[in-house]
């Protein structure tokens, strides 16, 4: 527990994590390896975050992660050129303005000085993710860099990030911490009138979720919904302005949030006032297909396997559930990544691999229940991360009055 | 929103360039032709969402079948395919091959390459070779770039709630009372969805930093969607910016505040500037010529006042479907202003006691630009009641 409580990843992990980075790289044969994905860009950092990555808010930074030391550089817009320092930063930095040219012209021209600082000459072997490189982005790199072999290295990456070191473990185990504790607090602070006529409004509900990620020392809300009735029936679904709790109605919540650029992704459901025998069955039915899944989390095991027992399970006891969306996933610097507990995925489990279960049944009205939890795998097994609160009974929400405050 | 006018114009411009059929596979530009709206797949790229649209107006949206009824919800494409995720982009270049092929008319296609993932892209190829393939990435950011009518009315409003969201938070403050960063970054969102906008995540997001930490441009690096948990201080300057979403459109606004009934003459001088910046900026934005002309001018202009903006910034940007899009008022950017953009105004100066910003939504109308997100006359910043 004591290990939980400095938020941030430690420089001591952080050279860790290089350790393993620049092992593997300089192993590969590759000179580094450029990414501009937030998930990459983050990892070969060593977890170094950009504003609303991925947003579009701002031009597009990419970092080049050499195999030696030297060749580390981060490229990025000039508005963003305060920002790696102080985040543990050592390596490189070129930036460029919208000025110098628009995306991604500017952004190659910078990322070919980059590596001209590197001093990587002719024959220099640059691997880049093919799975999340933009088409134009590679081109223009390419004709920016005409000394440079490109490689894929989107396998390596996979490889990598799917293991994780202690410290990043240390990262997602407080994140996953840090997002329990705010749905904890936004169902404390609208149960006092969820059932009282005045009610309360679902959206208020859904951002004081993202408050308390704030407040609990979360860096970042990403993925925010609330869905209930009708709605719940959706993997998402926006919300009405004026909804309010309906009594005798599932919600289910769903929120991703990261900590120095570690995720943690969160989704739970409760229940608006007492819940009759059919809901506490359903919901019991989620928890029997998880427990299959959670089982079966051990090295050796495939993510595929993990499925197939979850559908063996399914029709052994007539418990439907949404297969289109798999089982779970992988979690890291990316709120979803390899590997992809579903029938495709061939990945075996390693100790070390840090796992979200996510099965969705149904409810009465055809709402998707889901309980999501995540999980180390271990060397025999796994180990819940998720552990804040307990939702292995259905949360029932009650309070009747706006006086509660 | 009434799509028939962005249907047409997006018809119009496939057209003119002689495709016979565009792919995007760009979520903004999804979003624009379909009205497709999942906030999360931004960040689950792993599952790639593209939409074909023909010059006849038929589309198809190809999507991870965990995603279909999630999209059925908002996007209106004619069609939708559906393909289960598996490894790599295998099955997605799969649909997109089929659909290719049946449509003989299919043989000139543009395609989103500064969004198209490379796999996919190689697959898409290797699979099609007859295909001609050509980038369409400046013909959507010309056709994203000037609004609809109702697109205008839509980011007008969002331009307002965003700076009433400010307005009416800041209203909150008391110069004698405690407040945190924490809190009056809170509230502004908290406005700001009391004003009907969309429960989102990620950038949906304010921020606050008062005093020091206003020489800083991102003080709660790298909780960028927070702020300090520090209290307001009497005098501080005080900057507060914020971004929302409704209905897939974007609003922004950034204000100054000072907390304190009379402005330091630092203040004055920093705000002033800002004041100076922002009429040359309108001044012009003339429709005709291009941006980096503006540019060219209002640092002409800001250089002959001996004001320090941070021009290497750009000094706005477009907003729509994204948060930030084309065209930019920038050096780099020749497309002209052209009536019917609706643009933020974002100067950035390096005043001696922090770094003072304004963001304000304009439509480049006949005349020129006019503001249209200022609930209050921002020729002045906010200052707070001092005692109650």
């Amino acid at each position: 527990m004591n290990n939980l409580a400095d938020l941030e990843f430690k420089q001591s992990e952080k050279t860790l994590l290089e350790e393993k980075i620049r092992a593997a790289v300089a192993q590969s044969g590759l000179d580094g390896i450029i990414a501009l994905d937030p998930g990459n860009f983050t990892y070969l950092t060593r977890g170094v975050v950009m504003p609303f990555a991925g947003q579009d808010i701002t031009l597009p930074s990419l970092v080049l992660c050499g195999a030696q030391e030297t060749a580390d550089c981060i490229v990025c817009p000039v508005e963003l050129n305060d920002l790696a320092g102080p985040q543990g930063w050592t390596g490189g930095l070129v930036t460029y303005s919208i000025n110098d040219g628009q995306p991604p012209a500017g952004l190659a021209g910078a990322a070919a000085q980059a590596v001209s600082e590197a001093k990587l000459d002719n024959g220099t072997k640059l691997g880049f993710d093919s799975e999340f490189i933009p088409a134009a982005v590679f081109q223009a790199l390419q004709t920016a860099l005409p000394q440079v072999e490109f490689c894929d290295a989107g396998p390596l990456l996979k490889e990598l990030r799917e293991v994780k070191t202690e410290g990043e473990r240390r990262m997602i185990e407080i994140a996953a911490r840090i997002a329990e504790r705010a749905l904890v607090s936004a169902l404390n602070h609208c149960e006092g009138n969820v059932l009282d006529s005045l009610n309360y409004y679902l959206w208020e509900f859904g951002e004081r979720i993202r408050v308390h990620v704030g407040e609990f020392g979360g860096s970042m809300a990403g993925h925010l919904s609330v869905m209930q009735g009708e709605k719940a029936r959706y993997p998402y679904a926006l919300l009405e302005p004026s909804e309010r709790f309906k009594p005798g109605s599932f919600v289910r919540s769903e929120w991703t949030s990261h900590n120095y650029g570690y995720w943690a992704s969160s989704g739970r459901t409760t229940f608006v006032g007492p819940a009759n025998a059919d809901s506490e069955s359903r919901y019991k039915d989620n928890l029997q297909l998880k427990k299959v899944a959670v089982n079966q989390l051990k090295p050796g095991v495939t993510a595929a396997q993990v499925f197939s027992a979850v559908e063996d399970e399914s029709v052994r006891t007539g418990i439907p559930f949404r297969r289109e969306s798999g089982a779970g996933h992988g979690i890291g610097t990316s709120e979803m990544e390899s590997p992809y507990l579903d029938g495709f995925d061939q990945t075996v489990l390693r100790e070390g691999m840090v796992i979200v279960i996510a099965i969705y049944t149904y409810g009465d009205q055809g709402e998707l229940i889901c309980s999501r939890d995540i999980y180390e795998i271990t060397s025999d097994g796994c180990r819940l991360m998720s552990w804040y609160k307990s939702y292995e009974d259905l949360y029932c929400m009650y309070g009747s009055t706006a006086r509660h405050g | 929103m009434n799509t028939r006018e962005k249907n047409r114009k997006l018809q119009a411009a496939i057209t003119h360039s002689e495709l016979d059929g565009i792919i995007l596979t760009g979520l903004r530009n999804i979003q624009y032709a379909s009205g497709l709206i999942l906030p999360f797949a931004s960040a689950r790229r792993h599952k790639s969402i593209a939409l074909l649209l023909k010059i006849t107006g038929d589309s198809v949206l190809f999507i991870s079948d965990d995603w279909a009824d999630s999209a059925k919800r908002t996007a209106r494409a004619g069609e939708i395919r559906t393909y289960r995720n598996g490894p790599g982009k295998t099955e997605l270049a799969a649909l997109i091959r089929k659909a290719v092929s049946e449509d003989p008319s299919l043989n000139k296609i543009g395609i989103d390459l500064e969004h198209i993932p490379h796999s996919l892209y190689t697959l898409i190829k290797e699979q099609l070779p007859e295909t001609l393939w050509e980038g369409c990435d400046r013909l959507m950011r010309e056709v994203r770039s000037i609004k609809t009518g109702d697109e205008q009315e839509l980011l007008k409003t969002l331009a307002m709630k965003a700076d009433h969201a400010i307005n009416g938070c800041l209203h909150h403050i008391t110069v004698d009372r405690r407040m945190s960063e924490l809190t009056l970054a809170e509230e502004i969102r908290v406005h700001s969805l009391e004003r009907d906008v969309d429960l989102l995540g990620y950038n949906a997001a304010s921020q606050v930093c008062a005093g020091e930490e206003t020489k800083d441009f991102w003080p709660n690096t790298p909780k960028f969607g927070y702020a300090k948990t520090k209290d307001l201080k009497e005098k501080d300057t005080i900057r507060v910016q914020h971004q929302h979403s409704m209905k897939g459109y974007w609003g922004a606004s950034a204000r100054m505040m000072v907390n304190n009934r009379h402005l330091s003459e630092t203040q004055i001088e920093s705000y002033t500037y800002l004041n100076q910046v922002r009429d040359i900026l309108l001044r012009e934005l003339q429709p005709g010529r291009t941006f980096s002309e503006v540019f060219s001018k209002v640092a002409e202009a800001v250089k002959s006042k001996a004001i320090p903006l941070a021009e290497e910034f750009g000094l706005g940007y477009g907003i729509g479907v994204s948060p930030v899009e084309a065209p930019f008022i920038a050096a780099s950017e020749n497309t002209k202003v052209q009536k019917g953009m609706v643009l933020v105004l974002d100067p950035v100066i390096m005043g001696k006691d922090g770094i003072y910003r304004s963001r304000d939504t304009v439509i480049i109308e006949e005349q020129g630009a006019e503001v249209i997100g200022w609930y209050k006359d921002w020729r002045e910043p906010y200052t707070p009641i001092m005692s109650i």
